[in-house]
């Protein structure tokens, strides 16, 4: 009996239990908020508090607060409290309210813990997390909240076997520092009347209780998830622009700037933060696609070039964004971050679908860029390009009108020395030896710009490399590159054949973005980060220097054209192929999509997003459903489907030849199939009862077993059951023909009480206790006996 | 089994509604996503709360097992058997109530009350049994249900209610007593005389089986038709008994407006009547005859048994006084069935009035001579050398 005791669970050690997983759900809630603020100095307090609780409060009653000072001590709390938040602002009021809460929870460590107390802290906590999501915005809060859920299930579910297990359980008097004494359970007993009854309760063993509760709570966490997203994403939003929390990072400096200096894009271009994401697709289409090679992705251009350093030739100005459709076109879905520049990112050329205030283009079409307010905080944005043609981005860009002089002349531009000296001697020789080798004229700028291109790509001589390189301080830059040091990255490359080609009299300048991302099959995007930085090389072509295929056609020829050149092509890409294989990546790929995910439908979900993603995908869903129920067209084509089957070739078949031999097998063998299904059908049920996996109905058969004795012991004498006679009706009669005979009139009134008996257990869903039971055996056995004697 | 769900916020549940609708009001009127989110996931367990409950109780089997009759005093004992139909999931903290009351004619008299067993988990297919106990104080029939099954489970936010309408009587019987040897010694005086061995020819209750011819047997005895199917003289066998037979009137009176001591009597004389009937049905066999005077009369006669006496517990259990002030002539009359030899055992809760007995007796022609009649009132001291409760 002891042993036994050792292993049902006392409401003591449920306590100790809910102890345990109350604090730890005070310290999930306080640590989130903790993370919001920045400051560890709360979750190392509770921490603190809770351990010296538990030992001075819980383990050996040393502390104890009564009521009184609990009130004293929540009361002083709140006066400093709200002392300390007559100087703070908005959001340090918010802090204080988070304080105090965390302060309220300390008073009640301190107290004796009933399940009140217990409420109060995952209230209080509760509170902690409802500030906490003000102040973490990033998918932390998410997990966390994950965790709580869980916790606080396991929890609640706890207290409630504690505070139930302590009304019926006689040990638990001092459980929950209750004062009352174990009592019995009887609710309303009248233990002084004519009933004074008590209640019990069954034991529970504590492996089960573990094993159990955590099934339960994960499987009400998995109902929780299903519910909460359902009612999160079904709450109206009438916003267009969600309200988030200010975000304290710092803004980030990427590898892109208006101005290029040789030499700076070693330190920012392995930066992983991210830039941009951008999924493209086809016209209306909602599916994304993925470019075939690696998208360029321009930021703005530049020109000048002057003491190592390219910069735009000339100040910008900037207009809204032409919503001009040109067609065919392809979307661009993209999610910018924020930036401490104002260009934004994609490929060109562009114009807007649905106006967009946000977003403005300087005026020769070069430069996207975003307001200046919108800087600071993550902006979603949908532009089209003409740019892409059968998932690939056009090496040609158009232009609306040819350059001006002046801007053909500032594509043109090469710097010279002090006196006036050629800064590119050696730089121009290399770009005429590369043309005459080829014996291309400068006046065919396509194939100049090509063959000058290939010849920094393919001729083996130059180097792609991130590391910084020794230079020659005497030349420039571009002419070491060209001339000595052939090593170097993309803004040597793009420098360089900018330069051979203005060299040669070809206007060229340098375009700075970001090149390819990685792409992420999940989520169907391109992930756009600080390393992916670029420079390439925009050429232009005049009317005449257009080529036949670049366009399609003759009648889509624009008047001028920009030819996209990028001399470290099949370079960078190698680097990036290697660094986009593996676990890691795969798994930095699900992080970030989650991220996505997060930050568009969770933090980010407003009204526009919630109709698009949510109500519309809803409503065409039951439209379409209720159109494939209803639809005669729909059910005609799915019995054509049936009939063009081999099931449907199959009954026509059967149709034409069912009066013949093979039709006659045909009959037999589904004949026999149908037998051997319900056989089969027969035989696992017979199965499931023997594994007890169905209810067996042996219980009833022994319940009948008492009537059917009786019956054959009475049919000895010739009684036997009518037609639509009760057993109790046969019982009267039997008994009265019973004792119509002196010999078995003593057994007359037999057949009624088992009757009776079998009637009770039968309709009355009663057992028979053991004197019943002897008393019915006892009866069948003489009824048995003696007429089995008389016949 | 017709059955009535009920659903029911508990304090908590309502505290949490309150803490809910104000975190969803508060992230609707600012539109934060990241409170709407909270809001959502502290409204799925509460979704939860109120779906479970319902699902819980749907598929439970709950049995409650009483005695099949008990005595005053003795301890009840009600076994209650929940079964889980489910095949994988358990169900937790379920609390069946049974409401048991005690019939009364008068409204009054009437008690009630509700006993509670708790089964903190029962496992798929399983069944867990409680038994909640107690004794029952007085005599009579109590009603058992209907059961309410409830669970709170699993944040206690919410009850289930499921009312099951499984109703059943016990039959609660006079307390037993104990009799004196005083009381054999009276109830000997009273039967000599007739202490000889009777060989009762044809009396039903006497046959009970054949045998064959002995020399020596009366021929009276033979059996003849069975005699003649063997062939050779078959008897028939008679049980031999004294004459314990025993006659029984009771004058359960009370007055309109009892004292204590008179409810006492009445219980007295019942459970004294209880203590004969359970001495006499000791030894099968024996005829009795009891005559009740009471709100309902009760005249039965018939051969103790086991089962007699049952069936005539189950009576006495339900037997309710009578405020007639006069002798009731119903038990006069009763003396008529009672044969002259039969000891025949008055028993009153009032002294009894021997002229109005005879009185009574004349106006039904019978004669007090040569009956072997003795009367015992139950509210004097009389009793006491007899009978301890």
């Amino acid at each position: 009996m002891a042993k036994r005791r050792r292993h049902t669970l006392a409401p003591a050690q449920l306590d100790v239990a809910l102890r345990v997983l109350v604090i730890v759900l005070v310290l999930v809630a306080t640590a989130l908020l903790s993370l919001g603020e920045h400051s560890a100095r709360l979750s190392i307090l509770t921490v603190f508090m809770a351990g010296g609780s538990i030992w001075l409060t819980d383990v050996t009653g040393r502390l104890r607060l009564n009521q009184f000072f609990s009130n004293l001590a929540a009361l002083a709390v709140m006066i400093g409290s709200v002392i300390h938040a007559c100087y703070v602002d908005r959001h340090g009021l918010m802090l204080v309210v988070a304080d105090l809460q965390s302060y309220l929870q300390y008073v009640l460590f301190f107290q004796k813990k009933t399940s009140k107390t217990y409420w109060q802290l995952a209230l209080l906590s509760l509170g902690q997390m409802a500030i906490s999501s003000t102040l973490v915005p990033g998918p932390t809060f998410g997990i966390v909240l994950l965790v709580y859920l869980f916790v606080g299930t396991i929890t609640f579910a706890l207290l409630l076997l504690q505070v139930e297990g302590t009304k019926f359980d006689p040990r638990s008097a001092r459980v929950l520092g209750a004062a009352r004494p174990a009592q019995p359970s009887a609710v309303g007993a009248a233990p002084t009347g004519a009933l004074a009854l008590t209640g019990g309760s069954a034991a529970i063993h504590p492996v089960a209780v573990g094993r159990g509760l955590f099934e339960q709570a994960t499987f009400i966490a998995a109902t929780t998830l299903l519910v909460a997203s359902t009612i999160f994403f079904l709450l109206p939003r009438w916003t267009i622009r969600n309200r988030q929390a200010p975000s304290n990072e710092p803004l980030r400096s990427i590898g892109f700037a208006k101005t290029v200096t040789l030499g700076e894009l070693g330190q920012v271009v392995r930066n992983p933060e991210i830039v941009m994401r951008i999924q493209f697709f086809h016209r209306r289409s909602s599916k994304p696609f993925k470019l075939i090679g690696e998208p360029l992705f321009r930021g703005t251009v530049v020109s000048h070039y002057e003491q190592r350093r390219w910069s735009q030739a000339s100040t910008l100005s900037f207009m809204r964004l032409s919503d001009e459709v040109k067609t065919p076109y392809v979307r661009q879905k993209i999610t910018a971050e924020p930036l401490d520049v104002p260009e934004l990112f994609c490929i060109f050329p562009v114009f807007t679908l649905q106006p967009d205030v946000r977003l403005q283009i300087d005026t020769r079409g070069d430069q996207l860029a975003r307001r200046e307010e919108d800087r600071g905080t993550t902006i979603d944005f949908e532009v089209a390009t003409p740019g892409i043609r059968n998932e690939r981005q056009l090496r040609y860009l158009p232009c609306e009108s040819p350059l001006r002089p002046s801007q053909e002349r500032a594509c043109l531009q090469m710097p010279e020395g002090d006196d006036g000296q050629d800064l590119f001697p050696g730089l121009r020789e290399v770009a005429a030896s590369a043309l005459r080798e080829r014996s291309i004229s400068p006046s065919e700028r396509a194939a100049a710009a090509t063959t000058m291109n290939n010849y920094l790509r393919r001729s083996g001589t130059f180097f792609y490399t991130l590391e910084p390189q020794v230079r020659d301080a005497d030349l420039d830059p571009l002419e070491d590159f060209v001339t000595k040091h052939r090593r170097g990255h993309c803004e040597y490359f793009a420098g360089a054949l900018a330069m051979m080609l203005r060299s040669q009299g070809i206007p060229a300048r340098m375009a700075i973005g970001f090149k390819g991302g990685e792409w992420n099959a999940l989520g169907m995007y391109y992930q756009v980060q600080q390393l992916h930085a670029h420079a390439w090389v925009e050429v232009y072509l005049g009317p005449g220097d257009i080529p036949e295929d670049a366009f399609g056609g003759e009648d889509e020829k624009p008047a001028a054209a920009w030819m996209v050149l990028d001399p470290t092509e099949g370079t960078q890409e190698a680097i990036a192929a290697a660094e986009n294989h593996g676990l890691v990546a795969r798994l930095r790929q699900s992080m970030d999509y989650g991220y996505v995910l997060w930050s568009n439908y969770v933090v980010g979900l407003n009204s526009k997003r919630q109709r698009q993603g949510i109500y519309e995908p809803l409503v065409q869903a039951a439209s379409a459903a209720v159109e494939n129920l209803l639809s005669a067209e729909v059910w005609q084509a799915r019995w054509n489907r049936i009939a063009d089957s081999r099931v449907g070739m199959f009954w026509q078949w059967y149709r034409r030849h069912w009066f013949s031999w093979r039709g006659g097998l045909v009959a037999i063998g589904f004949s026999l199939s149908i037998v051997g299904l319900y056989w089969a059908l027969r035989r696992g049920v017979e199965m499931l009862r023997r594994y007890g996996l169905v209810r067996s109905d042996g219980d009833d058969k022994q319940v009948l077993e008492i009537f059917r004795r009786l019956e054959a012991a009475l049919r000895k004498r010739g009684l036997a059951r009518m037609p639509g006679q009760t057993p109790y009706e046969f019982a009267l009669v039997a008994g009265g023909e019973l004792a119509e005979s002196i010999e078995h009139r003593r057994l007359a009134p037999l057949p009624r009480r088992v009757v009776e008996a079998f009637y009770r257990v039968r309709f009355g869903h009663r057992t028979l206790d053991n004197q019943e039971a002897d008393a019915v055996e006892h009866a069948l056995v003489e009824l048995e006996l003696a007429l089995a004697q008389a016949r | 089994m017709a059955s009535q769900r009920r659903i029911r916020l508990t304090r908590q549940g309502l505290c949490y509604l309150l803490v809910l609708l104000a975190v969803l009001l508060g992230a609707l009127v600012r539109q934060l996503n990241l409170l709407m989110l909270l809001g959502s996931a502290l409204a799925g367990p509460f979704v939860f709360s109120l779906i479970y409950g319902r699902l819980a109780l749907r598929r439970l089997v709950v049995e409650r097992k009483l005695p099949s009759h008990l005595s005053v005093e003795r301890r009840l004992k009600v076994d209650v058997a929940v079964t889980n139909r489910r095949r994988w999931l358990a169900i937790w903290a379920v609390e069946v109530a049974d409401h048991v009351e005690r019939e009364a004619t008068n409204p009054a008299q009437r008690e009630s009350t509700c006993v509670s067993v708790y089964f903190p988990r029962i496992g798929p297919k399983e069944t867990a049994q409680v038994s909640y106990d107690g004794r029952l104080r007085q005599r009579g029939r109590y009603h058992f249900g209907p059961l309410r099954i409830s669970t709170r489970f699993p944040l206690g936010l919410v009850r289930h209610s499921l009312i099951l309408d499984q109703r059943e009587a016990l039959v609660v019987h006079p307390r037993l007593g104990r009799l004196t040897h005083d009381w054999a010694k009276v109830l000997r005086e009273n039967t000599s005389g007739s202490q000889n061995i009777e060989r009762r020819g044809l009396l039903e209750a006497d046959f009970y089986g054949l045998r064959d011819w002995r020399p020596g047997d009366s021929r009276r005895w033979i059996h003849w038709r069975t005699s003649a199917r063997r062939g050779s003289l078959v008897v028939r066998q008679f049980e031999q008994r004294r004459s314990q037979d025993l006659a029984l009137l009771v004058d359960l009176w009370q007055p309109t407006q009892p004292s204590e001591a008179e409810l006492a009597h009445v219980e007295t004389a019942v459970s004294f009547v209880a203590t004969l009937l359970a001495d006499a049905c000791q030894q099968s066999g024996r005829q009795l005859m009891i005559q009740i005077a009471a709100a309902a009369p009760l005249a039965v006669s018939g051969v103790a048994s086991p089962w007699f006496f049952r069936e005539q517990m189950d009576s006495l259990a339900l037997l309710e006084p009578h405020h007639e002030q006069t002798f009731p002539s119903a038990l006069a009359q009763a003396l008529s069935a009672v044969p002259r030899s039969m000891p025949t055992l008055l028993i009153s809760t009032r002294a009894i009035d021997w002229s109005a007995v005879r009185e009574q007796m004349g106006q039904h022609d019978l004669h007090w001579d040569a009956r072997r009649m003795r009367g015992v009132n139950v509210a004097s001291d009389q009793l006491s050398g007899y009978y301890h409760g």
